[in-house]
C-alpha cells in the first residue's frame, strides 16, 4: 500500500515537473518574441519636438513637403552626463559632412538629449539642434535605437532610411551616413 | 545487489530532487509571467512632465499618484470605456491623484478631448518616453506618488478592470 502511494507521488510529481518545463519552454519563447518587439523600430516617424529655447522645432521642410534639398534627417541622443565630449564627437561628426556643407541633399542634424532640458545650455557650442522633447512615439524610437548605440536616419520623406551605428570615431559615423544616405 | 534499505534512500533522494524541481519551475513561471507585463509592478515610470498642447511646459507634479491615459481621438476602443474611465477619473480625483493624457504621436488628440481637469502632453522628455510603451491606444496606468506602477490595463476597460484599479486606488491613498 505504501509502495502504491509513493509510485503515486511519484509519478504526479513527474507529471508537473514536465508540465511546468513545457510551461516556462512557452514562455520564454514569448518572452523573447516580446523582447524583439520592444526592440522594435517603426519606419514612420512623428518628427516634431521641442528645441533649446522651448520652442517648437520642425524639420525645413521645401515647397514640395520633404526635406529641403531632398536632404535627411540625422537624429541621435545626447548624453547629460557626458555632454561635451558628445557635443565636439557630433560637431566633428557633422564636419566630416562634406555633403552637406556643399549644399548637396543636406543632412539636418537633431541631437536629442536624455535629460529633459539639462542640454539646452549647451546649444550655442552645438552645432546641430538640441531637442528636449519629442512626442511619446517618436521618443520611444529614439529610446530603443539608443539602447543599441544607433542614431536613425530619416530621408527627405520623413521615413526611416537607416539605423547608424554609432563608432567611436567621428569620421566613421560620418562616411556611414553618407553611404546609407545614398543607398 | 541493491538492499532495501539503499533502495529506500534512492527513492527518497529521486522525490527530495523532484520536489525541488516543481519548486524552482514555479519560481521560473511565476518570474516569467511577472517579466511577461508591459510594465513590472513596483517598478517606477518618471513622474508624468512635458509640454502640452498649447507648448507651455508642464512639471513633473506631486500628487498622491497618478492616472496616466494613453488614448487618441481616432481609436475606438478608446471611447467604448469612457465611462468606466471617466468614474476612475473621478474617483481618482476624490483621492488627490492628478489624471494626465497622452496620445502617441502629435495630432491624434485634440485639446478638446476627453475629460477637461487632465493635464495633457503631448511631448515628452527622453526618460518618460523609454519607460513609456506607446504602440496600443487605449492604456490605463495607476502610479503611486513616486511615479511605482500599481496597476495598468492594455485595452478597453471593462467592469472587473475597474473595480480591481478602484481597490488598488483605494489602497494607494489609504
Amino acid at each position: 500500500m505504501r509502495l502504491l502511494f509513493h509510485s503515486v507521488v511519484m509519478c504526479l510529481l513527474i507529471v508537473s515537473v514536465v508540465r511546468s518545463g513545457l510551461t516556462i519552454k512557452k514562455g520564454l519563447k514569448q518572452q523573447r518574441a516580446s523582447r524583439a518587439e520592444a526592440d522594435w523600430i517603426p519606419p514612420d516617424s512623428d518628427l516634431i519636438g521641442i528645441d533649446a529655447d522651448g520652442m517648437t522645432r520642425r524639420p525645413d521642410l521645401g515647397p514640395d513637403g520633404h526635406l529641403k534639398g531632398g536632404g535627411s534627417l540625422f537624429m541621435f541622443v545626447i548624453h547629460r552626463r557626458d555632454i561635451l565630449a558628445e557635443v565636439q564627437f557630433w560637431n566633428h561628426v557633422i564636419a566630416s559632412d562634406t555633403d552637406s556643407a556643399a549644399g548637396n541633399r543636406p543632412i539636418q542634424y537633431w541631437g536629442v538629449c536624455d535629460e529633459s532640458h539639462e542640454c539646452n545650455s549647451y546649444q550655442s557650442k552645438a552645432r546641430f539642434s538640441i531637442i528636449s522633447h519629442l512626442s511619446p512615439y517618436q521618443m520611444h524610437i529614439v529610446a530603443n535605437a539608443d539602447r543599441t548605440n544607433d542614431a536613425l536616419l530619416y530621408d527627405k520623406a520623413l521615413w526611416l532610411r537607416a539605423l547608424v551605428s554609432i563608432e567611436r570615431d567621428p569620421f566613421l559615423v560620418s562616411e556611414e551616413v553618407r553611404r546609407k544616405k545614398g543607398l | 545487489m541493491i538492499t532495501s534499505a539503499r533502495a529506500r534512500t534512492l527513492w527518497q533522494i529521486v522525490l527530495i530532487v523532484l520536489i525541488l524541481v516543481n519548486v524552482f519551475e514555479v519560481c521560473v513561471s511565476i518570474e516569467l509571467r511577472r517579466q511577461a507585463k508591459q510594465y513590472f509592478f513596483g517598478s517606477a515610470l518618471p513622474k508624468p512632465s512635458g509640454y502640452s498642447s498649447d507648448g507651455r511646459y508642464v512639471a513633473p507634479p506631486s500628487a498622491s499618484c497618478f492616472v496616466l491615459r494613453v488614448s487618441s481621438d481616432y481609436c475606438s476602443f478608446c471611447r467604448l470605456d469612457e465611462d468606466e474611465y471617466l468614474r476612475l477619473v473621478e474617483r481618482a480625483k476624490e483621492s488627490g491623484c492628478e489624471v494626465v493624457v497622452l496620445a502617441p504621436k502629435l495630432g491624434q488628440l485634440s485639446s478638446e478631448s476627453g475629460d477637461k481637469g487632465a493635464v495633457q502632453l503631448w511631448y515628452i522628455d527622453f526618460a518618460f518616453g523609454r519607460s513609456l510603451v506607446p504602440y496600443a491606444t487605449p492604456q490605463t496606468i495607476l502610479l503611486d506618488r513616486n511615479g511605482r506602477v500599481l496597476w495598468f490595463n492594455e485595452g478597453a476597460l471593462d467592469q472587473s478592470g475597474l473595480s480591481r484599479s478602484m481597490k488598488v486606488l483605494a489602497n494607494a491613498v489609504r
